[in-house]
């Protein structure tokens, strides 16, 4: 029985280790190559291949690792958007994703980017670089004094209360969707132009749906309390982002953090430090004292690439025995 | 019925506008200027005096206070160790501070900060502001997946032990006299020795007296755990910064966030920048990627100036009646 993982990266490689050791009997060789047409050939011998890139799973491929008898793709991560689902169907592939890495890192992400907005740690931490090591003015703003409206009470959503209701601030929700328990504890309310209207700062946690594009508008912004602070850790198209700026610019919006970006696609994951940051809206918001911007890293902990790595070799054995494994796609 | 208030800064005036509301029949004045035995002349006419700063309360001020008519002092912050008490005794002076001005706004800090370490907020912050848009290596640690020790169950380590509860952290605490609710929640360990062998992070919230100065040395560092994270909120003096420096070098600390240092009394709250900075320690301590300073500010929120006003406004309308106040000082 053996194993072949693309695309292996250093941090991914304790997991790797620890999985190994818990299945001895499993023979698991990687690199650090994605799987191209190319690389193919690397996982010859093996049962399963197990992969992680943006780099499309496109005919070719799966036809490659078809004719090395190999035919359970597991990937590490949740997006599936770029396998050629069709050949896949036609060679006869088992697929794998891993839907859900570690709701908290999502949720730890966005409560301490919206503790350190409130906070002011930004414009705190600059003084101090510089040695400017006097307190006033920046003032900071407690959690627990807040009312915090968070949209979308999924598993990552759920988890962001938790953390609030440890600070002690109250919370307001809206889902189209109502939890039965938060139903029962009183949170939600009605509208989300209720939402709007109570909360001092608002946490996004809903999918890039189609009906959720710029839910953040120039319409709901004017809704909302002068001075609100929102943190979007969830989709970038979730905001009107021409919108949010002119909001920071008026005062409307106190403060903002994302971690998504509508077009973020081409612009994060790269190493802008010797070229031109080639979108200036960002490059804006990057350097504003009262914004912080993060490059979808809200998943990018231990415990989740631990997941990502532990899910889909275990779906990888699971297809490689003839099992069908909790994972797998239906498609 | 008339108060004067020193030392008075932008940030305090919404609360002096507040409570001047709530208190239509006292007349207030104030002045950004500290209390010298020159300025003491500005209280003159008033029943009591409002102060807040770090300058000593001479024997000189206090007279000059005294001789205008104004033997009633309330400090806005807890700290007293600048009164010249003989003097005070001696002319009569009723004395109040205010003990409490929100212990939430210290907890909150240290557990943003532990979260950020954690997080690796600090170099990932870095990469984005010079446009290094990518989230590999820089991968964070879940608060929920730590075990905390939390040294100092008293108002401000239990509010903190509640945000750890709501991230899903592991939480331990050591007190030498322990909460009967966290007693009987069985989150408390023996030994201080038992916190350093399970804890993964720790944070101290003991007060700076002798029996625990240096608490953290070179001795209870090595009980530890390898790559442990520390957080200190509370007084300088509970640590041997330079057997922190060391673990920080050894690896021993992976992560380090400091609100107080034992020689910060002339170094925080001043503006080094574009000067010689006196303390080469501290400026190391500043520049390194797994190390958070912050000069003296975990107090410093809106809430907690809030009440710093309002608390030392009221024990002054009361000394001025003749009252004692709940806060009154002993001496």
């Amino acid at each position: 029985m053996k194993v072949f993982a693309y695309g292996i990266r250093d941090d991914e490689v304790p997991a790797l280790k620890s999985w190994q050791e818990e299945n001895p009997t499993v023979e698991v060789d990687y690199t650090n190559e994605v799987l191209t047409a190319d690389t193919v050939a690397l996982a010859k011998g093996a049962n399963s291949v197990v992969t992680l890139q943006l780099d499309p799973y496109g005919a070719d491929v799966l036809e490659g690792l078809a004719d090395l008898g190999i035919k359970n793709l597991s990937l590490r991560n949740v997006g599936t958007e770029t396998i050629d689902f069709e050949a896949a169907k036609r060679l006869g592939f088992n697929l794998s994703n891993v839907p859900v890495y570690s709701p908290n890192a999502i949720a730890e992400h966005a409560m301490i980017q919206l503790s350190r907005l409130l906070r002011r740690t930004k414009p705190m931490d600059a003084k101090v670089a510089k040695h400017d090591l006097r307190w006033a003015p920046t003032i900071g703003r407690e959690v627990r004094m807040q009312t915090v409206g968070v949209i979308g009470t999924g598993n990552i959503g759920r988890k962001a209360i938790n953390i609030l209701k440890g600070f002690g601030a109250k919370v307001i929700a809206y889902d189209k969707f109502p939890n039965k328990e938060l139903q029962e504890e009183g949170l939600y309310v009605d509208t989300l132009d209720e939402l709007f209207a109570q909360a001092d700062a608002i946490s996004l946690h809903v999918p890039g749906v189609p009906e959720n594009v710029h839910l953040v508008n120039e319409e709901s912004l004017a809704k909302m309390k002068d001075g609100v602070v929102i943190v979007n850790t969830s989709r970038g198209n979730l905001i009107d982002t021409d919108a949010a700026i002119a909001a920071l610019d008026s005062g409307k919006i106190s403060d903002l953090a994302l971690d998504v970006y509508e077009g973020e696609v081409g612009i994060f994951e790269h190493d802008w430090s010797h070229e031109k940051l080639p979108d200036e809206k960002l490059a804006d918001l990057i350097a504003r004292d009262n914004v912080l911007i993060t490059p979808h890293v809200a998943f990018y902990t231990t415990k989740a690439i631990h997941e990502m790595v532990y899910q889909s070799m275990s779906a990888a054995l699971a297809f490689a025995n003839g099992q069908t494994p909790d994972n797998a796609l239906e498609y | 019925m008339k108060i004067f208030a020193y030392g008075i800064r932008d940030d305090e005036k919404p609360a002096l506008e507040d409570w001047e509301k709530k208190n239509p029949d006292v007349t207030v004045g104030y002045t950004q200027e500290l209390l010298t035995p020159e300025t003491a002349q500005l209280a003159k006419g008033s029943d009591s005096a409002v102060v807040y700063q770090q300058l000593d309360y001479t024997k000189e001020s206090l007279t000059a206070l005294a001789e205008v008519g104004v033997t009633n002092l309330s400090l806005r912050n807890v700290g007293t160790d600048n009164i010249d008490f003989d003097a005070a005794k001696e002319l009569g002076f009723n004395v109040s501070n205010v003990p409490v001005y929100s212990p939430n706004a210290i907890a909150e800090h240290s557990m943003i900060q532990l979260s950020r370490l954690l997080r690796r907020t600090k170099p990932m912050d870095a990469k984005v502001a010079k446009h290094d848009l990518r989230w590999a290596p820089t991968i964070g640690r879940e608060m929920r997946m730590q075990t905390v020790g939390v040294i100092g169950t008293g108002n401000i380590g239990r509010k903190a032990i509640n945000i750890l509860k709501g991230f899903g952290a592991k939480v331990i605490a050591y007190d030498k006299f322990p909460n009967k609710e966290l007693q009987e929640e069985g989150l408390y360990v023996d030994s201080l020795d038992d916190l350093y062998a399970q804890a993964d992070a720790i944070s101290l919230y003991v007060p700076g007296v002798p029996e625990n100065h240096h608490l953290i040395n070179k001795d209870s560092i090595a009980k530890m755990k390898d790559g442990v994270v520390l957080v200190n909120v509370s007084r300088g003096n509970l640590m041997d910064i330079d057997d922190v420096i060391d673990g920080l070098n050894s690896g021993k600390i992976s992560d380090f966030a400091m609100d107080v240092y034992e020689e910060e009394v002339g170094l925080f709250n001043e503006d080094w920048s574009g000067k010689e900075f006196p303390d080469p320690k501290i400026a190391d301590l500043i520049a390194r990627d797994n190390v958070l300073v912050t000069p003296h500010i975990a107090f410093y929120t809106t809430k907690a100036v809030d009440e710093m006003v309002h608390q030392s406004f009221d024990a002054a309308v009361a000394f001025a009646k003749g009252e004692t106040p709940a806060i009154a000082v002993k001496f």
